[in-house]
């Protein structure tokens, strides 16, 4: 296998320090040392000769090791049985490269390097979507083996092991680990975060307390507080320090010492109601593997210096829900509505797919890893309100720290880095998607219409009688007679219509803008003529001033005539047409677009981003 | 060293154990941290219980008290009826020989530092009384930013010299069942001449839930003893148009509970049940719109 034998070299370019290279079989005894590196293959790791007392040894020999197996299974096979169309007996032996890192890990080693064969994905003709390179849901399955770093696509699975430290063996896990990241300046306000956990109704949590960069005369200060801590929460709290990285550092290492079943992240200036940890629990408990997402208030505070040089921090805000609202998928997409404290992880893609907090971002980070972890995940609501996103009026918050272009710089990167996942939509998102949709006038969608002067505005109009409704069959349309932004209509010759109940005149075929000084007259067969009042008619446009708005394709106005309806002769319908809107407009259609959905405040906020 | 002494006092009702275990905990957490700074407490938690059937036997009590040690001693008075919280607080603190008392809520949690924070105040001697800072929801009220003087204490934790409330009679409990309890002991205790101390690092835990919108969300029972506590204060500190004002608005009130309070109050007066006017200067007791206190923000 000249691959391997190509990755054997790689290996002792990574460990100069290896001098012996050997295979070992399940069955045999090996003199073992740090010099050497074994390698593992099928056979070893074969239940009727595996022996875990074996690896253990070798860890404590200071051997490296090299496995390299074969998958049981491979991904076409895989996909072929979510199919249901799998005719082939499956003969399935062995261990996947999952299962033998997690045979290595029990026994102590630590993945130093994944040198893994891969083989293209080749998919079959047999048509089935989930087989087929082709299809959404195939290229959905295969992003998702690469998101969970799977192997199901490897052709040999070669893992590199070194020997590390023997995992620590925890009886019981708590439901939540708290990650409270500090940098040992604000123990005033780390006391009232740690209180407010003093006082949860579900005391089923740890503390996971990260010093961050904390300078060696502020350490003392915050052992000390940590020590003076009630012992019902003292037994819970630990206090890790870490000397290294930015702002995301000490949550990928918080993370990583976490020995709950979720994790969620506190800053030591929050503080949460009593209610936090019971209502990421009882949540989590009804939605096992979604992320937790609760409602949280926002409140001004300030924190100042008192005579006797010690702060005090005082709220002078009322409550506002401005995080009041249930997870929104579609919004959260495009900013970031979710402070940090609101939210609870499933640790288990942190700890098995290894998705990480990307500490190359100064702010955002949270935003990032809460994307990446919900298109997998997903996002379950506790519907309460469970804590506080204070906002610091004179003084530090990480929103004034770091500057407007930072922000914008960091969004704009996670924005872009999910045109690189596909969608996983929550079938009740479905519905907002449409609305959406609907609602996005053609106008803002496509930027200016252009050099409209030159094209073409058909108008139609439709007539419905006692008998029929408006119909194609008997409309009539009609081209501009006028020069734009001016248009004339005459549309005649209508005594074979019938008696019309109702007039539908639709400006435009397909578009949408706004008409001005709109005159509708109608001449009926018997001689007299109506100047109809527009404003009278019913649309599903809406009045700004004196100019009727259209925000959505088909625009439509109809006049609706006495019910026994009228013989008509002729209609004539002038004004001008614009196709683009005014500044104006725009607002006006963001106030009448909030209004329509469930959200108001932040759907208004996010048209208004999309707009302006 | 000269030994303080301190008699830390609650209500109890049908409270969770478990809660009020944290809460022991906490008290006894943070005489010890008091006491590891190098001064002497003597520490003594009284709980009086007013729930229908005693919820501690005398062994759990004293399990409790061998189990948090930082506390000197645990007391366990049962009540035998609902005194309410002036009437249970004064029979506490009756007999108590201790230079301080803390009145509190059963479920108050203390920071370790309690003790040193509300404490600092108290050398001088024209302070009476002092407050913790509440959370989560801090308390509205506001107090100055460089004295920390402030208009009331809130019952919900009240540190108070004993002979300070001995001497203003401790709290009214032929008026006041519960509610507006402490602004009427908070005001006497300034007519005396004391002043009243926020201490914004004293903290304390006191739970207290919050609806989605930021607003609390008023029981029942919370409604009726306001409305007829916000009324008979209005009485005994000599604001006759606000009398006259709460009863227009409580007796057209929506709100079954305020027109019940009404008609309870006007029952009161047709007994010769009111208090007698207090201060009739306003020296001490001014309103701000509804509040006993300027609000920086409304909860």
């Amino acid at each position: 296998m000249t691959e391997l034998t190509e990755i054997i070299a790689r290996v002792q370019s990574l460990l100069p320090g290896i001098t012996k290279i050997r295979e070992l079989s399940g069955q045999e005894e090996a003199q073992a040392d740090k010099e050497t590196l074994f390698i593992l293959r099928d056979g070893f790791f074969a239940p009727e000769s595996f022996s875990a007392e074996k690896l253990k040894k070798l860890h404590a020999s200071g051997a490296s090791l090299l496995t390299v197996t074969t998958p049981p299974l491979d991904s076409l096979q895989i996909y072929r049985l979510l199919s249901g169309r799998e005719t082939e007996a499956l003969d399935i032996r062995g261990l996947t490269g999952a299962g033998v890192c997690r045979l290595l890990k029990e026994a102590g080693y630590t993945l130093a390097r994944d040198l893994s064969v891969k083989k293209d994905y080749r998919g079959t003709g047999d048509g089935s979507p989930f087989t087929a390179k082709g299809s959404l849901v195939n290229s959905y399955l295969r992003w998702l083996a690469g998101y969970t770093g799977s192997g199901i696509d490897n052709e040999t699975d070669i893992y590199l092991f070194k020997p590390g430290a023997v995992p620590e063996s925890v009886t019981a896990s708590p439901f939540l680990s708290v990650i409270i990241r500090t940098t040992g300046n604000r123990n005033n306000a780390l006391q009232e975060a740690l209180l407010s956990l003093a006082g949860q109704k579900d005391m089923d949590f740890e503390v996971v307390l990260v010093g961050h960069r904390v300078s060696e005369e502020n350490k003392p200060a915050l052992i000390r507080l940590v020590d003076s801590q009630p012992g019902f929460l003292k037994n819970r709290i630990r206090l890790l320090f870490l000397e290294e990285g930015g702002r995301a550092a000490p949550l990928n290492f918080g993370f990583s010492q976490a020995r709950g079943i979720y994790a969620a992240v506190l800053d030591d200036d929050d503080f949460v109601f009593e209610n936090w940890v019971s209502a990421f629990k009882n949540t989590a408990e009804a939605h096992p593997g979604a992320i937790v997402h609760s409602k949280v208030l926002m409140q001004d505070w300030e924190r100042y210096t008192d005579e006797s040089g010690k702060e005090v921090l005082r709220a002078v805000g009322s409550f506002d829900p401005y995080y009041g609202d249930d997870y929104d998928w579609l919004l959260q997409m495009f900013t970031n509505t979710c402070p940090f404290n609101g939210l609870a992880f499933p640790l288990f893609p942190f700890k098995e797919y290894g998705i990480r907090f990307n500490e190359e971002y100064s702010t955002t980070e949270d935003w990032d890893f809460l994307q990446r972890m919900s298109a997998v995940c997903g996002v379950a609501d506790t519907r309460q309100t469970t804590c506080v996103y204070r906002i610091w009026v004179n003084a530090e918050n990480s929103h004034v720290l770091h500057d407007r272009e930072e922000w914008n710089r960091n969004r704009t990167e996670i924005i872009r880095s999910m045109y690189d996942r596909p969608i996983l939509l929550p079938a009740e998102k479905t519905e907002g998607v449409i609305d959406l949709v609907a609602a996005y006038p053609e106008s803002f969608r496509y930027g200016s219409v252009g050099n409209f002067t030159e094209r073409q505005i058909t108008s139609k109009l439709y007539f419905s009688t006692e008998k029929c409704g408006f119909t194609e069959e008997t409309a009539v349309a009609l081209p501009n007679l006028n020069l734009l932004p001016d248009f004339y209509y005459r549309f005649e010759h209508l005594e074979d219509k019938g008696r019309v109940t109702n007039l539908r005149w639709d400006p435009m075929d397909y578009r949408s803008g706004y008409c001005t000084a709109i005159e509708l007259s109608v001449e009926y067969a018997d001689g007299t003529v109506e100047e109809v009042n527009v404003r009278g008619c019913d649309t599903n446009g809406f009045w700004l001033e004196d100019d009727l708005v259209f925000c959505a394709p088909d625009p439509q106005v109809i006049y609706h005539l006495p019910t026994e309806g009228r013989v008509i002769s002729s209609v004539t319908i002038a004004g001008r047409l614009s196709l683009t809107y005014t500044p104006k407009m725009k607002d006006l259609f963001l106030d009448k677009y909030a209004e329509s959905l469930t959200q108001p405040t932040k759907k208004k906020g996010l048209l208004n981003k999309l707009f302006h | 060293m000269e030994e303080l002494h301190i008699q830390l006092q609650s209500i109890l009702f049908n409270n969770d154990k478990a809660d009020i275990e944290k809460a022991v905990s906490a008290m006894s957490n943070a005489a010890s941290v008091y006491r590891q700074k190098g001064h002497a407490l003597d520490c003594v938690l009284v709980y009086g219980d007013a729930s229908e059937a005693p919820l501690y036997t005398a062994e759990e009590i004293l399990l409790l008290k061998q189990k948090y040690d930082g506390l000197t001693d645990i007391r366990y008075i049962v009540f035998g009826e609902n005194t309410g919280t002036s009437k249970g607080h004064n029979r506490m603190a009756k007999d108590a020989q201790a230079d301080y008392l803390l009145l509190m809520n059963p479920d108050i949690i203390l920071c370790p530092n309690f003790f040193e924070e509300i404490l600092s105040p108290f050398s001088d001697p024209a302070v009476g009384a002092a407050e913790g800072r509440q959370i989560p929801l801090e308390h509205p009220k506001d107090y100055d930013k460089a004295t920390f003087e402030t208009s009331w204490t809130s019952g919900a934790c009240t540190f108070i010299r004993s002979d300070v409330f001995r001497a203003v009679g401790g709290y009214d409990a032929a008026t006041f069942f519960m509610y507006c309890d402490d602004v009427d002991l908070a005001w006497r205790v300034r007519l005396a001449g004391y002043k009243l101390i926020y201490c914004p690092r004293a903290m304390i835990l006191h739970s207290k839930m919050t609806g989605a919108d930021g607003m609390s969300a008023p029981s029942s029972f919370e409604i009726y003893w306001s409305a007829l506590a916000n009324l008979l204060m209005s009485v005994k500190w000599s604001f006759p148009l606000r009398t006259a004002e709460l009863i227009d608005r409580y007796s057209h009130s929506t709100e079954k509970e305020n027109r019940d309070a009404t008609a309870a109050f006007l029952q009161m007066k047709e007994e010769g049940r009111l208090p007698s006017p207090l201060d009739p200067e306003h020296r001490i007791a001014v309103m701000y719109d509804d509040y006993y206190a300027p609000q920086r923000f409304n909860l």
